[in-house]
């Protein structure tokens, strides 16, 4: 291994064979590359009269005699002897063999002995370099046609960017630069407030000092990077801008002295009293240089306008930053009313009106009482009930004597009126039939709330089981096949052993337990239910499907119940308040109502004035 | 980690199965489920006791750190106490001790019902100057007064056949309501059972 490698002719360190640097001293080890037999270049480089135009005739005629593939290995390995040999540009003459170097002999004779013996590396090479040629080549071609691209998209972006007015020039609008009238829309009141100008010395230096400012502003706002130079050098710049984007080169300094000798003369022609007095006179020595600048129309006075004609005519920027100072404005108000109390709203009584609603509610209030005083009571003689609560009195009907009824409570303290109004005639119905029932309950309530039942309903006190566990405990009651669950309170049987479930509920959930959990293991019309007004809805589907015997929600429904099994209902002091809340939830519904069209017509009333 | 968040996700799916089989397989499994649902029950009456537990705590840190709101604390434990003392003493089938929670319940849930009621009366009040005319509060409007008049019962009471007839229509719009929310209730119900079974769902927590 040792063998192949080569001695650094400077340091004498060891490098690999194709090191073309020393990796110990970083000389270069070019001149180690030699190709066998070529022991003097200096020699061919020192016989005159050699060109490489004739050396490169007389490599051509000596190729074409001999076949296409030996040709190649030949002028790979003139064109490895050449570079290796550096300077080496001299050849003999060709076109005798006898007049061929004896180098050159030696090299063809070892070409034909080894066919790739000269071209085996020289060719991996140099197609290596031809590859990394084309594709360097390629890249720098794909490099330079983005840059290209780039600049193209940038330029085309500032053109879009760029409002309408200042895309024609910098300068437009007679010469005025663009950061001057940019910094005039912005504040034209600023402008009509500025006395003329009497002393016209100190107010130049101010508006020359605002317009730094605002211009300072505008750069700021529009991104661009804060310099630490005059609008005028901005207005040269933005004029300039083009130029050097392409050319970056400082300019000459005999020309930005004249630049700076035409911005001076262009200043006062810039500010409002220069507007509106008489043109400003030129120095004679700069005319013919603003002349040659073109920058004469700028020196000139322009009658300019001091306000836009109208927001369209403002670039898009520009009402931009207006925007964003109105916000700012409004963001800082608003800042300064936090944690102020709101002003008292003002809203015009208009005469009268008090009494008009006064009038209304009483008027209102009157009917109610009326309705209430007046209106004789529905006869549930003269109601039918619906299909469901006929089922549930069929149901109830079947029950004869020994029979045996659970009854559930599962109703809270709060409807106890309305659940004890329906219930009562009918447990007294089933008491006076000998119907055996028995009462549980899942609710903790049903405990007091089933004495205050069976008081009403005018029965004997009866034990009133707790069944725990909610869902739980209705399944398991389901399920309790001999009456031994511990869940399930004692002296309950299983729940397919009783002619009817009669629940009592106020609630869809506890409805929808006993339905869903004992439903499945009783048979169709076991359960009935006796019911609030507002789980009707909610019933229906229920009784449709098959799965309840019956039920009867409400106190109407209640009576016309107690009536079909010949029990008179309870006193109607619940019915009566019922009615008495529907009607006050009828009255206010018509009052929101009333309420909402005076507001309308209110709200109408002042603009008709204007119209 | 892995068996703290996957035992509970198996235990829940292999609940699940097992009820679902006893309800397709009825009587086989039945004495297996009564023996299940009284886990479950116990369990649950465990974890009630738990809950009831941590509340008097709360409650007692409030009082004794002296928190705002400690009033409301000190009156809850007080409630307590009462109802919890009195049953062990006299027994929750007591007379008097039962028509005396009912005293204090009776008005106290009725209160709540009116003041609900209140709240919904100043809601309709307010609907319509709040909201403006739209297809929504006008339809509102509208369906609240049928349905208001028809729970009165005094058209009933006119015994007039036509008139009954359209009430009974009327009383019946309902159900298409009842039925859509039903069926919604179903469908939740039952993906939540298969998301708990499958254990993308668990609603005991992580």
């Amino acid at each position: 291994m040792s063998a192949e490698l080569i001695l650094c002719p400077h340091c004498g360190k060891e490098n690999l064979p194709q090191a073309t640097r020393c990796v110990y001293c970083g000389e270069d080890l070019e001149e180690l590359f030699r190709i066998e037999g070529v022991e003097d270049n200096t020699a061919l480089q020192d016989e005159p009269g050699i060109s490489t135009a004739d050396l490169v005739e007389a490599l051509r005629q000596a190729d074409s005699q001999k076949d296409e593939k030996t040709g190649a290995a030949d002028r790979n390995g003139q064109n490895e002897a050449a570079d290796s040999g550096g300077e080496t540009e001299s050849e003999p003459p060709a076109g005798e063999d006898e007049q061929t170097p004896e180098w050159l002999a030696r090299i063809r004779k070892r070409a034909q002995q080894e066919e790739d013996a000269a071209g085996e590396l020289t060719r991996k090479g140099s197609s290596l370099d031809t590859a990394r040629s084309e594709d360097h080549q390629g890249r720098v071609d794909q490099e330079f046609a983005s840059w290209i691209a780039r600049i193209r998209e940038n330029a085309r972006r500032e053109n879009l960017l760029t409002p309408k007015p200042a895309a024609d020039s910098a300068e437009s609008e007679g010469g005025v630069p663009e950061w001057l009238r940019k910094v005039r829309e912005l504040q034209p009141e600023a402008e009509e407030e500025e006395p003329l100008a009497e002393e016209p010395a100190p107010e130049e230096a101010e508006l020359k000092e605002g317009q730094n400012d605002a211009a300072e502003q505008v750069r700021a706002e529009e991104g661009e990077p804060n310099k630490e130079t005059s609008p005028d050098e901005n207005v040269w710049e933005s004029a300039s801008a083009p130029e050097e984007a392409l050319e970056t080169e400082p300019e000459p300094e005999p020309v930005r002295e004249h630049e700076e000798a035409a911005e001076e003369a262009q200043t006062p022609a810039e500010t409002p009293e220069a507007e509106e007095s008489a043109p400003a006179p030129k120095t004679p020595e700069l005319e013919p240089v603003l002349e040659e600048l073109g920058l004469a129309a700028a020196s000139a006075a322009v009658e300019l306008e001091e306000k836009p004609a109208s927001s369209a005519e403002l670039g898009a920027d520009l009402l931009l930053l207006r925007r964003q100072k109105e916000n700012a404005q409004i963001l800082m108000n608003l800042i300064g009313e936090e944690g102020r109390g709101l002003p008292p709203a003002k809203t015009q009584r208009v005469s009268g009106r008090g009494w008009y609603r006064f009038i209304l509610g009483i008027f209102l209030l009157l009917v109610l009482a009326a309705v209430l005083v007046f209106v004789p009571e529905a006869k549930p003689g003269q109601v039918e009930n619906p299909a469901p609560a006929a089922a549930l009195k069929e149901a109830l009907g079947r029950l004869a004597s020994g029979d045996k009824v659970l009854v559930v409570l599962e109703y809270q303290a709060a409807d106890s009126a309305e659940l004890e109004q329906i219930t009562a005639p009918v447990l007294k119905a089933l008491q006076t039939r000998g119907v055996e029932m028995q009462f549980l309950t899942t609710h903790p309530n049903g405990l007091w709330l089933a004495d205050a039942l069976m008081r009403k309903a005018d029965i004997p006190a009866h034990e009133t089981g707790f069944l725990a566990g909610g869902k739980l405990g209705v399944l398991a009651a389901a399920l309790n096949p001999d009456g031994e669950s511990a869940l399930v309170p004692a002296g309950v049987e299983k729940l397919e052993n009783y002619a009817l479930i009669l629940l009592l509920e106020d609630s869809q959930m506890d409805i929808q337990n006993w339905i869903e959990q004992a439903g499945p293991w009783l048979s169709a019309d076991k359960i009935g239910v006796l019911a609030s007004s507002q789980n009707a809805a909610l019933l229906l589907p229920y009784y449709d499907a098959g799965q309840l015997a019956g039920f009867a929600a409400g106190t109407t429904e209640g009576r016309v119940l107690a009536q079909a099994l010949d029990r008179t209902d309870l006193p109607s002091a619940p019915s009566r308040a019922f009615q008495a809340g529907l009607l006050v939830m009828i009255a206010v519904i018509l009052l929101g109502v009333l309420s909402k069209v005076e507001a309308d017509s209110g709200a109408r009333r002042p603009k008709e004035p204007e119209a | 980690m892995a068996v703290k968040k996957t035992v509970p996700v198996l235990v829940a799916a292999a609940a699940a199965l097992f009820i679902l089989a006893a309800l397709f397989l009825g009587e086989p499994l039945a004495g297996w489920l009564g023996i299940v649902l009284n886990w479950a029950v116990i369990t649950a009456s465990a974890a009630l006791l738990v809950a009831i537990a941590a509340l008097i705590l709360t409650h007692l840190r409030n009082v004794l750190g002296g928190k705002r709101g400690f009033l409301f604390s000190l009156i809850l434990i007080s409630a307590f106490l009462a109802s919890f003392i009195g049953a062990l003493v006299l027994g929750v089938d007591n007379g008097e001790y039962l028509r005396w929670v009912a005293a204090v319940q009776l008005p106290l849930e009725s209160s709540l019902l009116g003041l609900a009621a209140l709240v919904m009366t100043a809601a309709a009040l307010q609907i319509f100057r709040n909201r403006g005319w739209s297809l929504l509060t006008i339809s509102f409007g509208i369906s609240a007064l049928v349905f208001l008049v028809i729970a009165l019962g005094l058209l009933q009471a006119l015994n007039i056949p036509l008139l009954t007839a359209v009430l009974n229509y009327l009383q019946r719009l309902p159900l298409i309501g009842a039925r859509g929310l039903l069926i919604g209730i179903g469908l939740g119900a039952l993906l939540m059972g298969l998301r708990v079974v499958l254990g993308l769902e668990r609603p005991w927590g992580e």
